[in-house]
């Protein structure tokens, strides 16, 4: 190894970060070369300064203090939320009165400037809108045209590798269509399409772990300690909930109440299948 | 969910979560040079946290998780500011020759033992807004090349290309400082 291919991995080696046989080949140079010796030692030096200087600051007490009241407030506002059967038409209905009613670029205005959705890329909302709605325009809107919910949940985990739920809407008059793929940048989302009444609605998942993804809403509706985001955009409603890793967004014009019926119906299915 | 289970996600997110406070503070404190913003920085870290503590995984590196919404609180709050984050070409980066083509010299660390620790948060404050998480995330958090890619969302040459050219700067600065100067910040 010579000492200009030695300085590309001098980074690294001192981080600890290079695979064992670069390591042990970086090790061999150094030996030989009192110059890049030098080198790690002047790299480490400066670090450990970096560390020495700049001390940890301890959280303040009236820090946390103020934080471990905000979870406390957090905390009574979940544990007064009513039990959803009971409220959900009236907690529906809220929702539905208070949502803002925004066009696509405000949609996307809003995002951008707003205190809230800062991890929801605004574009993602105004993409899963616009694949809905090219989905109602479309003669095929599935690529699987399936009425199964469990063979439609299986095609789609198996094109995005990760488990979705797939719920059935069947009692409540919206039949399954099927489902398709989509490709949102870096992201493959699943989308299940239903049909009711001559009305689409379309279910959108995608992998968001790691807290890339967060569900922080224009209006976030608290339920059973489960957070939504109610967005209405070019005529279309659209539910947005987390679910384990996963990223759900329901998106139709069938109405808030039906929206939120079908919100229901997947929280209960996934109870019954946990 | 009940008051039990309510009960239970509180006491698991102290456990798991309230045990990084003072890691997070000090790298909010880090990344804004500001001690309000930084206070507001940790309280909305740690509430986003608490109210999606269902997303997170069990068993996985909280911190990092933490870190991650830090830093995105974080680059949102600087993107809402007035002053843009610095864009820099990362590929230009590879072609000129990615990381570590200079050697720091040894003299540099006899110099940059008169600093004070001041100087020092003022020439990292005035690193751009990518460079600067880099920099805090690994040499005063310890965090690894893929927990930053991971936290940043971007790849590990990216980080790596980041953190070299953070280094750079900061020890540019450093020693601009050392003998006797001050350089103006180039970014918020």
């Amino acid at each position: 190894m010579s000492t200009d291919a030695f300085a590309r991995y001098l980074q690294a080696y001192c981080d600890g970060e290079l695979e064992v046989w670069k390591m042990l080949e970086v090790e061999a140079h150094l030996e030989a070369c009192p110059s890049c010796r030098r080198s790690v030692e002047a790299e480490r030096a400066f670090r450990e300064h970096l560390r020495a200087k700049i001390t940890p600051e301890p959280v303040p007490p009236h820090v946390e203090e103020r934080l471990i009241s905000a979870i406390n407030d957090l905390d009574r506002q979940g544990r007064s939320s009513a039990p959803p059967r009971e409220r959900r038409r009236a907690w529906s209905l809220a929702v539905a009165a208070s949502v803002l009613l925004l066009a696509l670029g405000g949609v996307l205005g809003y995002l951008m400037a707003g205190r809230t959705s800062r991890f929801m890329p605004s574009s993602m909302l105004v993409q899963l809108v616009g694949e809905h709605v090219r989905s109602t325009q479309l003669e095929r809107p599935v690529e699987l045209h399936s009425g199964n919910t469990q063979q439609v949940a299986f095609w789609l985990q198996g094109r995005i590798e990760h488990p979705i739920l797939v719920p059935d809407y069947d009692p409540m008059g919206i039949q399954l269509l099927g489902g398709r793929v989509l490709q949102l940048g870096d992201r493959r989302v699943a989308s299940v399409v239903y049909k009711k009444e001559g009305k689409m609605l379309s279910l959108f998942a995608l992998h968001a772990a790691g807290g890339d993804l967060f569900l922080i809403g224009l209006h976030e509706i608290r339920r059973d300690g489960q957070v939504f985001l109610a967005v209405e955009s070019q005529g279309q409603q659209m539910l947005l909930w987390g679910q384990g890793e996963m990223l759900y967004a329901l998106v139709s014009d069938v109405g808030w109440d039906a929206l939120f019926e079908c919100a229901q119906v997947f929280f209960d299915g996934e109870s019954s299948s946990s | 969910m009940g008051p039990d289970d309510q009960d239970h996600k509180r006491q698991e997110f102290e456990e798991t979560a309230l045990v990084h406070m003072n890691s997070i503070y000090s790298a909010a404190l880090r990344l804004t040079r500001n001690k309000t913003e930084a206070e507001d920085l940790f309280q909305e870290t740690f509430l986003r946290a608490y109210r999606f503590f269902h997303q997170f995984r069990r068993g996985s590196n909280c911190r990092a998780w933490l870190f991650t919404i830090l830093h995105s609180l974080f680059i949102n709050r600087v993107r809402q500011s007035s002053h843009p984050l610095v864009h820099f070409n990362e590929e230009e980066v590879y072609r000129e020759g990615g990381v570590g083509t200079g050697l720091p010299a040894n003299p540099e660390v006899d110099l940059f033992h008169r600093l004070a620790g001041e100087d020092i948060q003022t020439a990292l404050a005035g690193l751009p807004s990518k460079l600067r998480v880099v920099v805090v995330l690994a040499d005063l958090e310890g965090c690894s090349y893929r927990e930053i890619s991971e936290i940043c969302s971007c790849p590990i040459g990216t980080v790596m290309s980041r953190l070299y050219r953070g280094r750079q700067a900061l020890r540019a600065a450093l020693k601009g400082y050392a003998q006797g100067g001050r350089e103006a910040g180039k970014d918020p």
